[in-house]
């Protein structure tokens, strides 16, 4: 109990008060605007997973075969070659560029956080976003 | 003139809040990244709350108040004031005419302090740096130990630069002033599979109105390059930097304030590592910065040196030529250990130093006295325990001891001399819903810096500081509130005598100092904050001409309305005895053209009514009489600016 206790007072430290509801909101606006059939997420990133199950109505799935959506980090890449046709995003750039599953990314670029995704590939997995999305479509092949 | 200036900016201030009616707008994604920024600020990362007592400047207040130089932040420090020495290097506790006075500040860049052999504080050439490439600055006052400083420090100011995985692409930055300054920054970001690097470079020409006093000039203009590289493979970080500055005189240590020419150049290099392993608990940092000093300027009357020995044997008739030349090392090894075991976090290390300064020339009209070397050689042992209570409370213990392996040739005699110091602090702190409490007792002790060993044959010593601290702070929904009070004893203070023509003109003395602040934070909304702190200094004792109390305050407003950032802000500080309170007024005006092309106005000091200082003069026409007298310097120009920035 008492590393519990200690390990969540490190996490805070003492006066910081780091929030992740923005997290949540981004990443749920992000799943929910992808025409997705059902909102079947599997990710191995410890961090992420934590903010996905805050978001009501999204299953969080112990297995990528009976995902819909795979949300990689850039150390929690999911290789398991029975899940390559399932789309994917991330919250980094580089995936976004190297690897062809990837429809799209949340990350940091030029000192801000952005959104890009790609028209291409969603449209390979026919995907479609919703219209406040449309800013963020790039030609990414 | 100056009542319709003070009236002219409170009206700003004023109408500037009633436009502040614009609350949250409805969340697009758009707005919700913009939130996002501010809240994933990096700060939230690298700050040390219970390290000292902190404010932090984040990166969306450096870009919306468009803090381009040091300087802007310096001068609304609390406690201090923004002020040059007689060369115009930043020195806010200056004590003109002697060299430099503010060694008990220290700054750091990410992990590292930056110094040099010969000075104790980064201040003197790091003070009015370009900020293009920095994140978020953390300002800690009163004595931080272990966590933030590596030598003791009253106060450090610790700036983080800008994260690769963050910067992702390219910045370009220009920049015009009047009077013909310009500066032009380029940085670019780029993240690869295993490693990533940031990349920065400036150039800038700063020209400001020159004073001219007894017909010649008193100048600041400077001209400066500078170069930063970061590296990042895992845990892995190694930064390289170059910094060159060549500066015209200012008041030169010229007597009776009669430079007539020449400049100093000071150029700096820096290479930092820093690694961790054993899943992060054990932390490495290694740090050598090697920087020279070389001086050559000219004075129609004799120049403050060449009243002491041994050139106040050979007197001179105007005019003066006064040269230096010296050079420092600074190496730099850090190692610590962390551990949590049960409720105790345990951080064990050391610290191993080597500080050396050497003249190469040091003359006064072709008589060279330069047979001036000396080194540090500095070991330290810490130890800290920081028990967690509960949830909401933690005491902490937190030990250092210093060991000063000193060795010096001066005036062909070499001499050694070792000394032990020690610094400590016990700290408590806590929560309590929306309170936070934290209060610290500390004894630190400062030795003697090199400059004053080897440049006047100061002995090693210390100056010993012992202060008990108290910090409340209330967060609301809205409202941010926070009163801060000091206490100190200090024994051993260096009381330096500027007319002492001894060779050793410290004199001892010990003092008490109280400080106290109260912060004041309103956000009208998400977009519009105002800021306000007020700060008390009390010193029982008057040293030299300084006042035995003393005010400042600043107010600040910052808004954004769509694309459009405004920045106010006014910075008083008091009356000082001979010196008229300063009043200065900037402001800011930001439009975001399209998301990668900005347009910005700033105006510095508008009202050019800011606390100038008063640099001594000593009438030597006179002699063997002297009277002593003075001028009354702008040490913040009026300046305006006109930005434009870039991303790609």
């Amino acid at each position: 109990m008492k590393k519990l206790l200690v390990t969540l007072f490190i996490a805070l430290q003492l006066f910081a008060m780091p929030s992740e509801d923005i997290d949540i909101k981004i990443w749920k606006r992000l799943i929910y605007d992808l025409s997705l059939k059902e909102y079947k997420i599997y990710t191995i990133d410890k961090k992420l997973k934590d903010i996905l199950c805050k978001i009501p109505g999204i299953t969080m799935v112990e297995n990528c075969e009976y995902a819909t959506l795979i949300i990689e980090s850039k150390k929690s890449v999911v290789e398991d070659k029975k899940c390559e046709n399932i789309p994917r995003l991330s919250n980094n750039y580089r995936l976004l560029l190297t690897h062809s599953n990837e429809i799209g990314a949340f990350f940091w670029m030029k000192g801000r956080p952005t959104i890009i995704l790609s028209k291409p590939r969603l449209e390979r997995f026919g995907l479609k976003v919703d219209i406040e999305l449309q800013d963020y479509l790039e030609e990414i092949e | 003139m100056i009542r319709i200036s003070r009236i002219s900016s409170s009206l700003l201030f004023v109408s500037a809040i009633l436009l502040s009616q614009t609350l949250f707008a409805e969340e697009s994604i758009e707005d919700l990244l913009k939130t996002y920024r501010k809240e994933a600020d990096l700060s939230k990362e690298t700050k040390k709350e219970n390290a000292g007592h902190l404010y932090v400047f984040t990166r969306d207040d450096l870009e919306r108040m468009q803090v381009y130089r040091l300087s802007d932040l310096i001068k609304s420090m609390k406690f201090v004031r923004y002020n040059l020495n007689s060369f115009g290097m930043t020195d806010p506790l200056q004590r003109n005419p002697i060299f430099y006075s503010s060694d008990m500040i220290k700054v750091y860049i990410n992990e590292h302090e930056i110094s040099s052999g010969y000075s104790g504080s980064g201040l003197q050439f790091y003070g009015n740096i370009d900020m293009g490439m920095f994140d978020h600055v953390e300002i800690y006052y009163d004595s931080p130990v272990l966590d933030v400083a590596t030598e003791p420090a009253a106060a450090v100011i610790k700036l983080y630069t800008k994260s690769p995985e963050r910067e992702i692409g390219g910045d370009l930055q220009l920049r015009i002033g009047d009077r013909g300054m310009q500066e032009a920054e380029i940085s670019h970001a780029k993240v690869f599979d295993t490693w990533s690097y940031f990349a920065y470079a400036e150039e800038s020409e700063n020209y400001f109105k020159h004073e001219h006093p007894a017909g010649t000039s008193v100048s600041k203009d400077y001209r400066q390059q500078h170069a930063f590289l970061d590296l990042h493979r895992e845990n892995h970080r190694l930064e390289l930097e170059y910094l060159g500055q060549n500066h015209d005189p200012f008041t030169a240590q010229s007597m009776m304030l009669t430079p007539t020419g020449g400049d100093w150049d000071s150029p700096m290099m820096r290479a930092s590592y820093s690694g961790s392993w054993l899943e992060n608990s054990l932390h490495t940092t290694a740090s050598y910065i090697y920087s020279s000093i070389d001086m050559d300027m000219t004075s129609y009357y004799p120049f403050w040196g060449e009243i002491l020995p041994p050139f106040n044997s050979h007197p001179h008739l105007p005019p003066s030529r006064f040269k230096l030349k010296a050079k420092g090392d600074l190496f730099t090894v850090k190692s610590y250990y962390e551990k949590m075991w049960e409720m105790h976090q345990l951080k064990v290390g050391a610290i191993y130093r080597y500080k050396s300064a050497k003249t190469t020339e040091y003359s006064f009209n072709d008589i060279d006295d330069s047979d001036r070397k000396a080194h540090f050689n500095i070991g330290s042992l810490f130890f800290q325990d920081q028990m967690h209570l509960s949830t909401n409370t933690m005491l902490s213990f937190s030990m250092k001891v210093d060991y000063y392996d000193f060795s010096r040739t001066y005036h062909q005699e070499n001499d050694d001399d070792t000394m032990t110091t020690w610094q400590g602090r016990i700290a408590y702190s806590a929560i309590k819903n929306n309170w936070y409490f934290k209060t610290f007792l500390t004894h630190v002790e400062f030795p003697t810096q090199l400059y004053d060993l080897l440049m006047h044959g100061a002995d090693l010593d210390s100056q010993k500081f012992n202060t008990l601290s108290f910090e409340g702070k209330y967060v609301g929904e809205r409202d941010e509130i926070r009163l801060f009070v000091s206490g100190s004893q200090v024994i051993d203070f260096n009381d330096i005598a500027s007319l002492n023509t001894g060779n050793n003109r410290i004199k001892k003395t010990d003092l008490n100092l109280i400080n106290s602040s109260i912060d004041f934070t309103h956000h009208f909304s998400r977009n519009h904050r105002f800021d306000f702190d007020i700060y008390h200094t009390h010193v029982d004792k008057k040293i030299q001409n300084q006042n035995k109390n003393y005010v400042g305050l600043t107010l600040r407003l910052l808004d954004t309305f769509g694309d459009w950032d405004i920045f106010n802000e006014l910075v008083f500080r008091q009356k000082t005895p001979e010196v008229d309170p300063g009043w200065d007024y900037n402001a800011g005006v930001k439009y975001r053209v399209t998301k990668d092309l900005t347009f910005a106005l700033k105006g510095v000091n508008i009202f050019n009514d800011a606390k100038e200082t008063r640099y001594y003069a000593l009438d030597v026409t006179q002699l063997p009489n002297y009277v002593m007298d003075g001028k009354n310097l702008p040490v913040i120009e009026r300046q305006v600016y006109f930005t434009l920035e870039w991303l790609f």
